[in-house]
């Protein structure tokens, strides 16, 4: 039978491409007297109802279109924002409701009947200036006990938010996913991430549903994140048609790429890479002529300072996850300071 | 690499002939039947036969031998039990460190091993189901022409083009060392390779594009590879050594005649050059078939290779993407004395079909 499942697997050489298309559904959302279009797919519509917009946060800088039949009072909550997130209704600023954690963001908000334009991001979102992020991956059977790591990041000062390159689930189950949503309530900034394959164990659709899109782009402070799906160990070429939009609107930008799977393991004889190298070459190769300054990788439980295609990367698995044995790392996350075009990474022990 | 060859050189020599025929001419003496001996084969019925090869498809893929133990063949089926067993001890001795190190780097040694008992477990389970099948009563094994030519066309269909291409190769036999070339293009000179081989035969018979009665061999080949693809904007040149053996399976019991295993080893270094820049990787080469001889016609394999730098690449495999490289299947086929035709299929994140002619030189 498993022979059987793997010739099946065989006959299909796209296997992300459905889910590239799913997530092209994340950010969207219509009831009978209101309409909401997150701009890029990078919030869940976690609830559209009469007079309430429940979104989770993909990314610092939320550019929003919400379409009303009637006039009415609406809250709307912006989970997993910055902690000075601001809402900004038709070029009018919102004031924020106090009181709930700093990653939960809401707002009371009259509206009239028609299209609105909502922006919901930091005052300080297109400042270019040095920021500091944490970046980090696999977590899996660490769930229980990832509040450890999210206390270190707490005390990473000056810290915005967190990227993370997937495998926060050992099996993409639903109680997993329940479980980092209590775990995330101790982190104090956002946490943005694609997906890895172990939440391919599951259906991807529970990642879209509470997380939104693997494969997407943001702007922050002049500088460009793309996260790509290579959960499967490749990416699709409707996922490679994305980046080169995103590569080239970024060209003169600080340009970091994440994603789960490296390209090409720096261990060639492991094979911990793409399942193509040939398919691995040619997104390097476009990563290289868009210039991108910096990629992020996980899927190895293990820190690797290497270069791919004379881009500086980093393989940091350290969420918890079975570490390597042998090599003497173990929990561990990177803080990334940008400056302009450079980056500084170092690395934060956890334990 | 040094672990499977030590394993292949051991098979090699511990498996003494049952009969002794090595290099004879004559691949099936008067008297004898396809399954070498005076005797008939298992001569099951139809519907018993085909219970076998249902038994041995499924079933099989846990208890090795099933096929052949219904068809009579005991001692087949206790054989390839055993040769199961050898290979799940070596997967297990290469596989278990891996994995429970994450893939701690020194551990990576041990993946010949590894794949090594891969190929016992599977080329096991294939030959049980010839077995059930009675293919074993088909063919001999045919050495190499001692030179040859051949034009391929092939079709590449992966996830981000369809290309037809086109292959001219030869080789020629010199000795114990047979000399390689090829260059491939595709339709629009987008993709081009170019490559060299140089193989030295260790053991196995010389290159005389006639019948032997045993096929077994053990190679050494180094080789180098220039590929360019202007539509990826990567150019590769790789150098790699690897060794490969082929046993054929009477060596180790006679309802297993006609049919061989065949496993490969090897380590390589690439350099991938960039719009400005160039990253410099290894890669590590490794492969296992089965195959039946057939008649005098030809042979036709079926084998997994663990390669990922290969216009396949690997498998989409669920959870092992990434891990796992390419299955395929080949056939070649003599059309007469001096013209063979070569059919090859192999499935990985790409599919690669391959439909060749090869001119046969030297035959006496």
């Amino acid at each position: 039978m498993k022979t059987l499942v793997l010739f099946a697997l065989a006959a299909c050489t796209r296997p992300g491409e459905q889910r590239a298309l799913d997530e092209l559904a994340v950010g969207h959302a219509e009831i009978e007297f209101a309409k909401i279009e997150v701009s890029g797919g990078l919030a869940v519509v976690r609830e559209l109802a009469d007079g309430r917009v429940d979104l989770w946060s993909g990314a610092p800088v939320l550019d929003i279109q919400l379409t009303l039949r009637d006039a009415g009072d609406w809250t709307i909550i912006a989970r997993n924002s910055l902690s000075d997130a601001q809402l900004v209704v038709d070029g009018t600023p919102v004031m924020r409701i106090p009181g709930d954690s700093s990653t939960i963001a809401t707002f009371q908000v009259a509206l009239t009947a028609g299209a609105h334009t909502l922006r919901i991001a930091p005052p300080d979102a297109e400042v270019v200036e040095p920021f500091r992020i944490v970046a980090m991956a696999d977590i899996q059977t660490a769930l229980p006990i990832v509040h450890q790591v999210f206390e270190k990041i707490n005390a990473v000062p000056g810290a915005r938010f967190v990227t993370a390159m997937g495998d926060i689930t050992e099996r993409g189950q639903i109680d997993e996913y329940d479980l980092f949503d209590r775990q995330l309530t101790t982190l104090d900034i956002p946490f943005y991430t694609t997906l890895g394959n172990h939440e391919l164990w599951g259906p991807a659709q529970r990642f879209y549903d509470r997380y939104g899109r693997a494969s997407f782009h943001f702007d922050f402070k002049g500088t460009a994140f793309t996260f790509a799906d290579t959960g499967d160990a490749g990416i699709d070429p409707i996922v490679e048609e994305w980046i080169d939009g995103w590569l080239a609107r970024a060209a003169d930008q600080p340009h970091i790429f994440l994603t789960h799977i490296p390209p090409i393991d720096p261990v060639g004889l492991r094979y911990g890479a793409f399942r193509s190298n040939r398919d691995a070459r040619r997104l390097l190769a476009r990563l290289a002529e868009g210039r991108v300054d910096l990629t992020l990788y996980g899927h190895i439980h293990t820190l690797v300072e290497f270069e791919n295609a004379g881009i500086p990367a980093f393989i940091s698995g350290g969420g918890g996850a079975e570490p390597m044995r042998g090599d003497g790392i173990d929990r561990h996350v990177l803080v990334i300071d940008n400056d302009g075009p450079v980056q500084h990474v170092s690395v934060l022990d956890v334990d | 690499m040094r672990w499977s060859s030590l394993c292949l050189v051991a098979s090699l020599l511990a498996t003494q002939p049952v009969r002794a025929e090595s290099h004879r001419l004559d691949p099936q003496p008067a008297g004898l039947d396809g399954c070498g001996r005076a005797t008939k084969c298992s001569d099951a019925s139809g519907p018993r036969r085909a219970a076998a090869v249902a038994l041995s498809v499924t079933t099989g893929l846990l208890v090795r031998g099933v096929g052949s133990y219904v068809v009579g063949e005991k001692r087949a089926a206790k054989r390839l039990a055993l040769i199961s067993g050898l290979g799940l001890g070596s997967a297990l001795a290469g596989g278990l460190p891996i994995g429970i190190s994450g893939g701690y780097p020194p551990t990576m040694t041990l993946t010949p091993l590894l794949l090594f008992g891969a190929g016992a477990l599977f080329t096991a389970w294939w030959a049980d189901i010839g077995v059930a099948a009675g293919i074993s009563r088909v063919g001999a094994a045919r050495t190499q022409a001692p030179w040859s030519l051949e034009l391929a066309m092939l079709y590449l269909s992966d996830p981000y083009r369809q290309a037809g291409l086109m292959r001219l190769g030869g080789n020629v036999e010199l000795g114990r060392v047979r000399l390689g070339a090829s260059g491939m293009i595709d339709a629009e000179n987008e993709l081009r390779t170019g490559e060299l081989d140089v193989r030295f035969r260790i053991y196995g018979a010389p290159a005389t594009g006639g019948a032997v009665g045993d096929g077994s061999r053990l190679i050494v080949r180094t080789g180098f590879r220039g590929h360019d693809d202007d539509g990826d904007h990567v150019s590769l040149l790789t150098a790699e050594l690897e060794v490969s053996g082929r046993l054929d399976l009477h060596r180790i019991e006679r309802a297993l005649r006609g049919t061989f295993i065949q496993m490969s080893t090897g380590i390589g270094v690439e350099r991938a050059g960039f719009i400005d820049d160039h990253d410099n990787g290894s890669i590590l080469l490794g492969s296992f078939g089965w195959g039946v001889y057939l008649g005098k016609r030809g042979e036709l394999q079926l084998f997994y290779d663990h390669r990922r730098d290969s216009m396949v690449g690997g498998l989409s495999a669920g959870r092992a993407a990434g891990f796992v490289g390419s299955l395929g299947g080949s056939l070649d086929w003599l059309l007469d004395r001096r013209f063979a035709a070569h059919l090859q299929l192999e499935i990985g994140n790409a599919w690669l079909t391959t439909l060749g002619v090869r001119y046969r030189g030297g035959m006496k």
